[in-house]
């Protein structure tokens, strides 16, 4: 197993704070053994009062938080948490029916929200985009990673010296994943952030704009800088 | 037919016949009990005055004038004293028959058989010949003698009362009779009409499921009452055969994917020394998983939208902003399977929807179009605005059989019946649900050469 998780960067010293709100024990454990075998630290609790307590004497990173709970709905549980000022990332969990529940989990204050069953790999990409976002959101107008660099006021991207022919679409994907440099991006985070899309295409959908973007900005240079991590999705890096 | 009969006598048509009958006659026959009795009691009573006002009037002549003036007023020409021949002319002219006797009780005038009480009293008159009754009264006169007065029973007394006995006869032997015969037919042709009916329903209960209630094309309410049954009868079936390609399919869907996985474990287990091996086999567990986890998505989801919740999330829609996004993602799909996606989308076209689910139904007709057409095929998408907003997917060829076109968007239909093609069978009956909770049709062309797949919303406006 811990050979597996290398492939999500865990790494050292950035030991994440996780605090979790699940019930069902069996979830719970699978999450807390997976999340400590990247190397954070996780704190377990089955119902929401016990963890509105420890939230009050310690700071975590981001919160995973059950749709369901015993006794007091998680979007209830995160109403009041909003309310005792935490601001906390929380990433909700929800069981697969509802696409209402979404819509009302964000509307409470969620950042994130995945749906059962869910990919270890696609939860840890997902609270550490959570984790690391900054808190006041300051829009550069220039991102740059090695030698390729974004100006987001024309949407041109440059490698070097030479300017990038990208499509709309490509120009986003990039301007995503340098926003989010050494972390894996899955596919279904670039499909609800980059499309809008919520639904799952049977099809290569993102592969295929993924491939011609890497055509685009690594192919003629030799070194590569968007990495595919299989069965997880892309991690871009300076080269 | 015994036990038809039977269920006939036993059955609640006949039983309300059978009691509003009884209910009837004893109704009539109570009205023309009371007619009579009011009818005799009058005819007695106009009697019993005549007879008092006749004595009262004896007493006055005989106190007021003499015995002799009383005497006369009885008397016939042959003497005071009457023959009993005399009695058949008062009994022909209705008249009073008269008596008056002296202190020693001998008849001085009228005639001497008639005797009767101070109170009024009903009896045969004594005569050689007749025998016909009378009610008679006396008065005794101070000095010892009396004053009879009597007066036959009409003939209409006796009419009236023999119609009360015929009435209640023929009420009972005629009318309840006729009652049970009418209520027997009445029934009969109710609960024949009933029976029809229940004997479909139990022969669909023993599982002959396509057994209908007869239908007489009288278009009355048993035809009605049919015609109902047999509708629902027609959409239970309907929903039934669903339900039976749904679970056959989601049972043939599931099997190749949870089988695929079992392999997997199997290998793991036989390769666990050998990590790469190991993870290769993982990775194909995992992906035969997320098609399982896909399946139940997809009936989930259709679940939902069939349920018509979502209608309340309806937001304007920019809808050749949505069709032109999908269509350019779509494009590069297209190009590298070798074939070619070509968009033309009519500019401006809102309407109230759900963008997400709009999305999943461009995507599945994409989609299908992508896994369906032939070998470097050319696919159109197109958004026209007319009279309605119609979005169009069609590809060249080589199309669906017609045979299949009819169930194309039903839940787990494959036009390929191996089921060995990519898909589940639920993209198109999405596309269809999706349709259905905007208010629009989905539909294939059967006159397009290749699989021309439309859908028709309504111009909000």
């Amino acid at each position: 197993m811990p050979k597996l998780m290398r492939r999500y960067d865990g790494k050292p010293g950035s030991m994440m704070k996780i605090l979790i709100v699940e019930d069902d024990t069996e979830t719970a454990d699978y999450l807390t053994r997976g999340l400590r075998e990247a190397g954070w630290e996780v704190t377990w609790h089955g119902a929401p009062q016990e963890a509105m307590l420890t939230l009050a004497a310690r700071s975590f990173d981001a919160i995973i938080l059950d749709r369901m709970l015993p006794g007091m709905d998680g979007v209830d549980a995160l109403r009041l948490m909003r309310g005792a000022q935490i601001t906390t990332p929380v990433l909700m969990l929800t069981a697969r029916s509802g696409i209402e529940d979404r819509v009302e989990g964000l509307e409470a204050g969620a950042d994130d929200y995945l749906v059962k069953p869910f990919a270890l790999s696609e939860l840890i990409a997902r609270l550490k985009s959570l984790a690391r976002r900054p808190p006041i959101a300051v829009e550069a107008t220039h991102l740059r990673l090695g030698d390729l660099h974004l100006d987001r006021i024309a949407r041109q991207a440059t490698r070097g010296s030479d300017r990038l022919d990208l499509s709309p679409l490509e120009y986003r994907l990039l301007e995503y994943l340098i926003q989010h440099p050494g972390q894996v991006v899955t596919r279904s985070m670039l499909l609800e952030k980059v499309w809008g899309y919520r639904f799952d295409p049977k099809t290569s959908l993102v592969q295929t704009h993924m491939s011609r973007l890497r055509a685009k900005v690594d192919k003629p240079y030799g070194q590569e800088m968007i990495r595919t991590v299989r069965g997880a999705g892309y991690v871009i890096d300076a080269p | 037919m015994l036990s038809t009969r039977h269920s006939i006598l036993g059955s609640s048509v006949f039983q309300r016949v059978l009691a509003a009958s009884g209910l009837f006659v004893l109704i009539s026959l109570a009205a023309l009990w009371v007619l009579i009795w009011i009818i005799t009691h009058n005819i007695i009573s106009n009697q019993d005055d005549r007879i008092a006002d006749m004595l009262a009037y004896g007493e006055e002549l005989f106190y007021g004038d003499s015995e002799q003036a009383l005497i006369d007023q009885i008397a016939f020409d042959d003497g005071p004293v009457w023959s009993s021949d005399e009695i058949y002319w008062i009994l022909e002219e209705e008249h009073q028959i008269f008596t008056f006797r002296n202190a020693d009780g001998d008849a001085v005038a009228g005639y001497p058989d008639l005797w009767a009480a101070t109170e009024v009293e009903r009896f045969v008159l004594p005569h050689p010949d007749i025998e016909e009754e009378v009610r008679a009264r006396s008065v005794q006169l101070r000095g010892g003698g009396t004053i009879t007065v009597g007066e036959f029973i009409p003939q209409r007394y006796y009419e009236a009362v023999s119609l009360a006995a015929f009435g209640t006869l023929a009420m009972i032997v005629i009318v309840l009779p006729l009652a049970l015969i009418t209520g027997f037919f009445l029934s009969r042709g109710v609960f024949n009409r009933i029976e029809g009916v229940s004997e479909t329903a139990a022969a669909v209960a023993r599982g002959e499921m396509t057994s209908r209630a007869p239908v007489t094309g009288r278009l009355d309410e048993f035809d009605r009452l049919s015609l109902g049954i047999n509708q629902m009868l027609d959409r239970v079936d309907t929903l039934n055969s669903n339900i039976e390609a749904v679970s056959v399919g989601v049972a043939h869907d599931l099997k190749t994917p949870l089988a695929n996985l079992g392999g997997r474990l199997e290998l793991i287990r036989r390769d666990l020394q050998d990590s790469m091996a190991v993870s290769a086999h993982v990775e194909a567990a995992e992906n035969h998983l997320s098609q399982v986890l896909r399946i139940f998505d997809a009936i989930l989801r259709l679940g939902e939208v069939e349920a018509g919740g979502r209608r309340a999330a309806f937001v304007d829609v920019d809808l050749s902003q949505l069709v032109r996004d999908l269509g350019e993602a779509y494009a590069p799909v297209f190009e590298d399977a070798d074939k070619t996606l070509s968009i033309d989308v009519a500019p401006g076209v809102d309407l109230r929807g759900d963008p997400e689910l709009l999305q999943q139904l461009l995507a599945n007709l994409l989609e299908n179009a992508l896994e369906h057409s032939r070998d470097a095929a050319k696919v159109h998408l197109r958004l026209v605005r007319g009279d309605t907003i119609n979005l169009h997917v069609a590809d060249d060829g080589p199309g669906i059989a017609p045979p299949d076109r009819d169930r194309i968007f039903d839940r787990f239909f494959r036009a390929d019946s191996s089921r060995t093609s990519p898909g589940n069978g639920l993209g198109l009956s999405l596309v269809k649900a999706i349709a259905d909770l905007h208010g629009a049709q989905a539909t294939l062309d059967p006159e397009a050469e290749g699989a021309h797949f439309s859908v028709m919303f309504q111009q909000d406006i």
